[in-house]
């Protein structure tokens, strides 16, 4: 069903969740577009792009091209980059023209990786979904291309045989491998600058898990390689920290047996929690929820001054705002939060109450009528009718506004994070989002 | 269209305008992933009150229910706005040049239903920039289209073109009121909707960029508005020939503006001067983001005596399709780059030590030597010559940040 929007921009697309993904790999990624779409993500979706580093290219796909189903042409353009750029890998996105006349991405990509021989990775990203569904299909496509196909008789972590650089075609076993080790072997899952901004939450999240016991086998999609998800198999248990994570976590389950844990282990008890549950999903326990339940609440032994009468509204990425329920919970917050997201549908861990938004005017609704007290989100929705009036506590999220806000993405796993959850009670001091000179 | 992959150097914080009607409404009909950059972009400027966007899903495009849906929205933006927009303006993106949206049929349909308002349709759609004109020309006709035949005509002249107001020091406000015109008008200046209908008794249509050429020719038929070509142009000579015209075209009574002229072009001469002693042999490379027509700027500026090394064009069009010729027939050494990389670039021998004009070439090469300039805005006359002289001296002097 079509939606206005009146207030809001429009979110992050499908193929701008694919492409951060991609980013830190050495692959060379193709957006199917005209133009616009390659704009979108270049321009306001990736605040790492740096000169030294040149991933993510449009194809300039035309009229004639698309009329004509003339994929040779991208194809063979494909080609000419990969030989002058020599990527270890291509990856081939679609936006809402191909997706409308049915580009067959995978059939470009598999004749692609026939004449170049290099892996190659069709995803079906449309300019219709948002993108936790770009992170979605890429994590599955790098899982099952690099990690999940497993060679019978090998072992259950090996990398495909011809694709780990200077492997001289061999594989090797992790699984036998003596390298001494300490703690707990977790694969990061979903840490992309769409939810955590550019501003080194994917750095304080390896420390935290370091201090906790646990080694980052795999940081998915800051600051890996390659060979890092040549080696994701090696981990005890997978952390998902957003929503895109879910079901390559899930895949990884599934086919490896690695357990998943879900939550963003904000610093404080919500960490202690996460740990603590990561432990013991290594130690046999099976995937669990990191989130406190209402009961779990602390009360008043909690930092959070509160009526148990207030209700909260937590805005933002399920697994995200889901950890930041927990974590107000976990620091006293006694009344009812509610989880709202405008991306994907309602998760297994939602509660009864939470809503997944269909659009703004969803918000609005929800606001009117759930009377509350504090609106935790992004700084934009205050342009919503009815959230200014709320106490506001305003965390950027990239996604949503971009880089409007780079500076007001929080640092989830610094021992400040504990301020953050402190302005519930008053809200965030800063007059409401209503003049440009707000917005950088 | 190009042979290669495109890559598109970030911009990101740098300002970019979008043009508005006033007291318009802009409705825009598309997936919603097409207008995140214009969204955005009009949250940064304070004009996202102008604007909506209705999100077509898959299921809309597959049912080709879009007229209706857009009829709905008008509806609802109409209920919801604190301010009755004037006029809507429907953007239709590049997947409606496969929906085949019947354009007459949703205008009748839109004014029979709300007929208190004026409609347009709006097409942005660089998938068809391989056929007939491309998009800039026709969103900017559009942008005109809603102004009526005047009964009366006044002496104003209206600059058609351009997305900011020419620089306060630019000699042609005072050339113009020298030769009787007090009133200069341009679409982006308009305070309201009625200031946007007295473009249409201005007695000139002067077309400073050819992004304005179809606008203007369609005001002529349209509305009599006679007008005339004089792109900004970095060569002396060239800018004297446009004030030529200009002159011809108004044919004022008074010589005032000689004088006015003149000093213009003095100054403008010693611009070129001081840079050439300051730039010397320096190796000078052009961009397509730095000025509508590159391949004019770089003929200008090796007409100086500069050094032009390269024009790195990842923008093209064929506006200035004569320089360009006359650059490959008479200075090939003269490197066209297009789909550029930082890498690439560095590959063809082109330094980070050259003065490069625009953002791309100086980004690519992390060049230290950076004239800040973007698509002639602000520029005219032979104050943009001065605008550039000035900017590629200091250029030479001082170390320049980029973001």
């Amino acid at each position: 069903m079509s939606r206005l929007s009146l207030f809001l921009p429009s979110f992050a697309a499908d193929y701008s969740g694919a492409c951060s993904c991609l980013f830190d790999l050495d692959f060379l990624v193709v957006v199917n577009d005209a133009a616009c779409c390659t704009r979108n993500y270049v321009d306001y979706d990736e605040p790492r792009w740096s000169r030294t580093k040149t991933t993510t290219m449009c194809s300039e796909l035309r009229m004639m091209d698309v009329v004509m189903g003339d994929e040779a042409k991208t194809r063979e353009k494909v080609l000419r980059a990969a030989d002058e750029m020599k990527p270890r890998a291509i990856a081939l996105l679609g936006s809402p023209v191909p997706a409308l006349t049915g580009m067959d991405l995978h059939g470009i990509a598999h004749d692609v990786e026939e004449s170049c021989g290099l892996p190659t990775l069709g995803f079906e990203t449309t300019g219709f979904s948002t993108y936790e569904r770009g992170i979605a299909l890429a994590l599955r496509g790098l899982m099952d291309r690099f990690c999940l196909k497993v060679a019978p008789g090998v072992g259950a972590r090996t990398a495909p045989a011809g694709e780990r650089r200077g492997s001289g075609g061999q594989s090797s076993c992790p699984a036998h491998r003596t390298e001494a080790h300490e703690g707990i072997l977790v694969n990061v899952l979903g840490m992309t600058p769409l939810d955590f901004g550019a501003n080194g939450n994917d750095e304080d999240l390896g420390a935290l898990l370091s201090d906790s016991g646990c080694t980052v086998v795999s940081s998915w999609c800051m600051g890996y390689t390659l060979e890092d998800v040549f080696d994701a198999p090696r981990a005890q248990v997978s952390l998902v920290v957003s929503d895109g994570a879910l079901l390559a976590a899930e895949a990884m389950s599934r086919v490896l047996g690695t357990p998943y844990v879900v939550g963003v282990p904000c610093a404080g008890r919500q960490a202690e929690l996460v740990c603590a549950e990561l432990r013991r999903a290594a130690l046999g326990g099976g995937r669990s929820h990191a989130f406190a339940k209402p009961s779990e609440s602390l009360g008043s032994a909690g930092c959070l001054a509160g009526d148990e009468d207030e209700a909260a509204l937590v805005v933002g990425d399920w697994v995200c705002a889901a950890s930041l329920r927990s974590a107000m919970r976990l620091s006293g917050w006694r009344g009812r939060i509610v989880v709202a997201s405008f991306f994907g549908g309602k998760p297994a861990f939602a509660e009864p109450g939470d809503e997944a938004l269909a659009d703004e005017r969803a918000l609005r609704d929800l606001v009117a009528r759930g009377r509350f007290a504090c609106v935790v989100g992004d700084p934009l929705l205050d342009r919503v009718p009815g959230v200014a009036a709320c106490r506001r506590v305003r965390l950027a999220h990239p996604a949503v506004s971009s880089n409007l806000f780079a500076d007001d993405v929080p640092h989830f796993f610094r021992q400040g994070f504990g301020r953050i959850l402190e302005q519930l009670g008053r809200g965030d001091g800063r007059r409401s989002l209503d003049s440009r000179s707000d917005i950088r | 269209m190009s042979a290669d992959l495109s890559y598109f150097v970030p911009h990101h914080g740098r300002a970019k305008v979008s043009l508005c009607i006033p007291e318009s409404f802009n409705l825009y009909a598309c997936p919603p992933s097409c207008v995140r950059r214009v969204s955005l972009r009009a949250l940064r400027n304070g004009s996202r009150e102008a604007m909506g966007f209705l999100y077509l899903s898959e299921a809309d495009v597959a049912a080709g229910s879009s007229e209706d849906a857009i009829m709905d929205a008008v509806a609802q933006a109409l209920a919801s706005l604190e301010q009755e927009p004037r006029a809507f303006l429907i953007h239709l993106n590049c997947i409606d040049d496969f929906l085949g949206t019947d354009e007459d049929a949703l205008l009748e349909g839109l004014r029979a239903r709300f007929p208190l308002h004026l409609f347009t349709v709006v097409r942005m759609d660089p998938i068809a920039s391989d056929r007939g004109l491309p998009p800039g020309l026709r969103v900017h006709d559009r942008l005109y289209s809603m102004l009526e035949p005047s009964p009366t005509r006044d002496e104003a002249v209206n600059l058609v073109g351009n997305f900011v107001g020419l620089d306060e020091e630019c000699e042609l406000f005072d050339v113009l009121r020298a030769w009787g015109v007090d009133d200069i008008r341009q679409l982006f200046a308009c305070a309201d909707f009625d200031a946007y209908r007295r473009l249409a008794a201005s007695r000139l249509n002067v077309v400073v960029s050819f992004i304005g050429s179809l606008a203007a020719e369609s005001m002529e038929a349209r509305l009599g508005i006679p007008f005339l070509h004089a792109p900004v142009s970095y060569d002396v000579d060239e800018v004297r020939l446009a004030y030529g015209s200009l002159q011809q075209a108004l044919d004022p009574s008074s010589e005032k503006a000689a004088d006015v002229l003149a000093l213009a072009e003095e100054s403008a001469r010693r611009a070129v001067s001081a840079a050439r002693a300051a730039v010397g042999s320096t190796p000078i490379i052009v961009d397509s983001s730095a000025a509508m027509r590159p391949f004019a700027m770089a003929k200008a500026l090796m007409g100086y005596g500069f050094t032009v090394q390269a024009i790195v064009a990842l923008h093209l069009n064929d506006h200035d399709a004569d320089e360009r010729a006359w650059l490959e027939r008479h200075h090939p050494e003269v490197q066209l780059v297009r789909g550029a990389t930082g890498e690439s670039l560095s590959e063809r021998g082109l330094s980070s030590d050259a003065v490069c004009i625009g953002f791309d070439s100086a980004y690519l090469l992390k060049a230290a030597r950076f004239v800040d300039m973007q698509k002639d805005e602000g520029l005219f006359g032979f104050y943009a010559v001065r605008h550039l002289m000035d900017g590629m001296a200091k250029a030479m002097a001082a170390r320049a940040e980029k973001g």
